[in-house]
């Protein structure tokens, strides 16, 4: 619901501002399509339409956001070549692509640094105090291909010697780190892992739904998601996307956009900084492609 | 009780209690019949909603169950939750649930208490049961009412893809909002009907009042009537012509009659006065007359024998005793029409004086007197009435006991005590009376001799009537008769000389 009411907001704006609702290449129409999932965004539509705007504004070209339930949808929609930048999370950054058709642009610049953290919940009521608490109880991951809702609290129970499979009586997928907290709120699951950024948000945004919830673990930090490019962008386009994003913290509408979203700006990251997360589909004993090339 | 005091109520109040009671009544009656069929008819559409419902939340559920997106069915029954109230209709639902085919929670509103992947437990025994029959269902249906849980309405729906069950949806209605909405309802229901009864009372109260307010002025004429006063009684207006008008105007038209009858009777009354009158004035002739008579004898005898100083000596005093008795009954009239005719008491001495007049009127007839009066009887008591009456009513009967003797026989005079009452018989031998004529004895103008008046027995019948006394006769032909005279009595505390010397001058 969420998904769809974001789209149709995206889709009115996009009337209002005189663009084309469905545009499928950026060769044909010069549409730049960016890629979102729900992990990211839930409901701050409206700040997704400024920063949309804010895009359109600095780049002097039309902009469309492209929202998706899955980050595998997205990523399909990428290959496909459907989708010209996503913002994605660190996880599916580090799966192998053959060939490659991802570049790196920016990372967000959180409290500091291009780094978040995973966190692990559970019901403000719970006795849980550790995540070993949570053995044989019901556990909500936010999306099979999320860093902080999947592959982390995976890791944390490898690294500890347990099997992340067995762990749990029993699991299941949010696709969003908002539903997730409203998942162990709701005591539909004893606990959950969720995007210590999108918690922050979400205890900024909506402190009643946070504090049904209580924080028990926190991993260590990773790589920001990232936004990354199709390798088939035009460099001149790639240029200017990156520019806009970067230079967002000189812009007073930039400024704004940034506070409204609790960012301290964009920046170039290098992609070592995703190498922990690397590291963690490791750990895990997760294939990290679909070839399994890279895997290990 | 109720219903005696009820009886005993006035129409005025009686009238408007039973229409305001069965106003009342139907009021209720009806605002009852539609509080039923309102609640059945609620019911019903608790139940299609609730079973519109599940059908709707279980197509909705059929694509997550197929992908075990027990996330994405969670939040299609939060949402049913959530719905805002007013567009749930009179069925939110409290509960929902999609299972597994063999029981397993996939995702329940109230997840804490029925966590996912674990076998459905129920709030109650008969859990076990409803499971049973929800894992057999085939189609979307409501719990049978033996599975149902009181305050709910439980609906099953069955999954299907392709022909094959994938899952359950069950689904939860409370009936709190139902039975709220319905006891709304029926407040609102009961205060019309009420309020109208209430209203329907005033108006059947004014109506029946007016209605009934001739009966009350009937009641209040004829307790007029009854009374005797009849000056007091207004005409009854009548309102319609029903038949309370109908008894008005009767009422009316009897009240007229019965003013005139009075009128009548007043004129009646005043003819009969002056009838009286002129029986008065008979009476007193009769009363002169029959002296005069004696004395006249007297007065011949004496110019024929101006010289027999025996007879001067003899019939002077008879003269005399005629003459006081003219006199005594000119005094008591003018005494009577003076308005002196208070109860007077008439002593012993009264009767003694009797003798010599009924001895007189007797005069040389061959007839045998036989003066039976005791002083005695009148010891400590006196007749109620004055003396001359007593005289007149003893002298009558004598004198019509001589009349019909003319050849001799026997007088007898008596008198005796009976209870409060003095008793004096007049007895003779006469013919005596047949039946006819005994009926007739007292009627005035009534005689057998040649020269009486008819009035003698009249007057004394009258006379004793006036005093409370009785008079009998008993007689049969050749047999004689006698007159039974009973005259009450009263104590007399002692002599009164003054006052009876009086009577006695009367």
């Amino acid at each position: 619901m969420d998904r769809r009411r974001f789209l149709g907001s995206l889709l009115i704006a996009a009337g209002v501002t005189g663009l084309p609702d469905r545009l499928s290449a950026l060769g044909q129409q010069g549409e730049l399509r960016i890629g979102l999932t729900a992990v990211v965004v839930r409901e701050y539509v409206r700040s997704f339409a400024q920063f949309r705007d804010y895009l359109i504004l600095r780049m002097g070209r039309p902009v469309r956001f492209v929202q998706r339930r899955t980050y595998a949808d997205i990523m399909d929609m990428l290959g496909r070549g459907e989708l010209d930048a996503a913002w994605i999370c660190g996880y599916p950054y580090v799966k192998a692509r053959d060939p490659e058709y991802l570049d790196l642009l920016v990372a967000p610049v959180y409290h500091g640094a291009p780094l978040y953290r995973s966190l692990v919940i559970v019901p403000a009521d719970s006795p849980a105090r550790r995540i070993e608490y949570l053995r044989g109880k019901v556990f909500a991951y936010s999306d099979p291909d999320s860093n902080s809702g999947y592959l982390a609290p995976r890791a944390m129970l490898a690294g500890a010697g347990y099997d992340p499979d067995r762990y749990f009586r029993f699991t299941f997928f949010t696709y969003s780190h908002v539903e997730t907290v409203v998942a162990v709120a709701d005591r539909m699951a004893d606990g959950g892992a969720v995007d210590s950024y999108v918690y922050n948000l979400l205890k900024k945004h909506e402190p009643d739904l946070a504090a049904r919830t209580r924080l028990i673990t926190s991993s260590r930090p990773f790589g920001f998601p990232p936004i990354v490019v199709h390798r088939n962008l035009p460099a001149e386009i790639r240029t200017r996307l990156l520019e806009a994003l970067v230079g967002m913290e000189n812009d007073p509408e930039g400024t704004a956009l940034l506070n409204r979203l609790d960012l301290d700006g964009f920046a170039e990251v290098a992609p070592a900084l995703y190498d922990t997360i690397r590291q963690n589909a490791r750990k895990a004993a997760l294939p990290l492609g679909q070839t399994g090339a890279d895997a290990l | 009780m109720i219903w005696s005091k009820f009886r005993h109520m006035s129409l005025m109040t009686k009238v408007p209690l039973t229409i305001t009671l069965v106003v009342l009544g139907s009021a209720l009656f009806i605002g009852l019949v539609v509080i039923k069929s309102n609640w059945t008819r609620q019911w019903a559409a608790l139940e299609n909603q609730t079973l519109a419902l599940a059908r709707a939340t279980a197509a909705a559920g059929r694509t997550p169950i197929l992908n075990k997106d027990v996330w994405a069915l969670y939040r299609t029954l939060k949402n049913l939750q959530e719905r805002d109230p007013a567009s749930a209709g009179a069925a939110p639902a409290v509960a929902a649930a999609f299972l597994d085919t063999d029981g397993t929670v996939l995702a329940h509103s109230d997840p804490a208490r029925h966590p996912v992947g674990l076998p459905l437990t129920g709030y109650d025994d008969l859990a076990a049961t409803q499971l049973d029959h929800v894992l057999k269902a085939s189609t979307a249906h409501l719990l049978p009412p033996e599975l149902r849980t009181a305050g709910y309405v439980d609906a099953v729906a069955p999954i299907s893809v392709d022909g094959m069950t994938v899952g359950f949806l069950l689904l939860r209605s409370s009936t709190a909002n139902l039975t709220v909405q319905v006891r709304k309802d029926s407040v609102i229901v009961l205060a019309f009907a009420l309020g109208l009864a209430f209203i329907m009372s005033i108006f059947g109260t004014l109506i029946s009042r007016r209605m009934v307010a001739p009966l009350r002025d009937l009641t209040e004429g004829l307790d007029a009537v009854g009374r005797g006063d009849l000056l007091g009684v207004q005409p009854v207006a009548a309102l319609n012509r029903d038949e309370i008008g109908h008894l008005t105007e009767q009422f009316n038209q009897m009240v007229a009659e019965l003013v005139e009858k009075k009128r009548l009777e007043k004129d009646l009354a005043d003819a009969e006065r002056l009838a009286g009158l002129g029986r008065f004035a008979a009476g007193l002739a009769h009363e002169v007359n029959n002296p005069l008579g004696g004395m006249l004898n007297c007065v011949n005898i004496l110019a024929r024998h101006p010289e027999d100083t025996e007879l001067v000596r003899k019939y002077v005093p008879l003269l005399e005793t005629g003459l006081s008795r003219i006199s005594a009954t000119m005094q008591a009239l003018l005494g009577e029409l003076r308005g002196e005719n208070q109860t007077r008491l008439c002593k012993v001495g009264c009767l003694t004086d009797l003798e010599g007049m009924v001895r007189s009127e007797i005069g040389d007839r061959p007839i045998l007197l036989d003066w039976n009066i005791h002083a005695g009887d009148l010891h400590g008591v006196a007749i109620v009435c004055t003396c001359p009456h007593v005289h007149q009513i003893v002298m009558n009967l004598a004198r019509n006991a001589i009349a019909v003797m003319p050849d001799g026989g026997r007088l007898v005079v008596a008198s005796r005590r009976l209870g409060d009452g003095l008793v004096i018989e007049v007895t003779d031998t006469g013919p005596g009376l047949d039946d006819k004529a005994r009926g007739q004895l007292f009627e005035p103008f009534y005689t057998t001799s040649q020269n009486g008046t008819g009035l003698g027995l009249w007057i004394t019948y009258r006379l004793i009537e006036r005093m409370g006394g009785r008079i009998n006769v008993t007689s049969a032909p050749g047999q004689g008769a006698r007159f039974t005279v009973t005259l009450p009595l009263a104590k007399v505390a002692g002599p009164a000389p003054g006052k009876e010397d009086k009577d006695r001058a009367a």
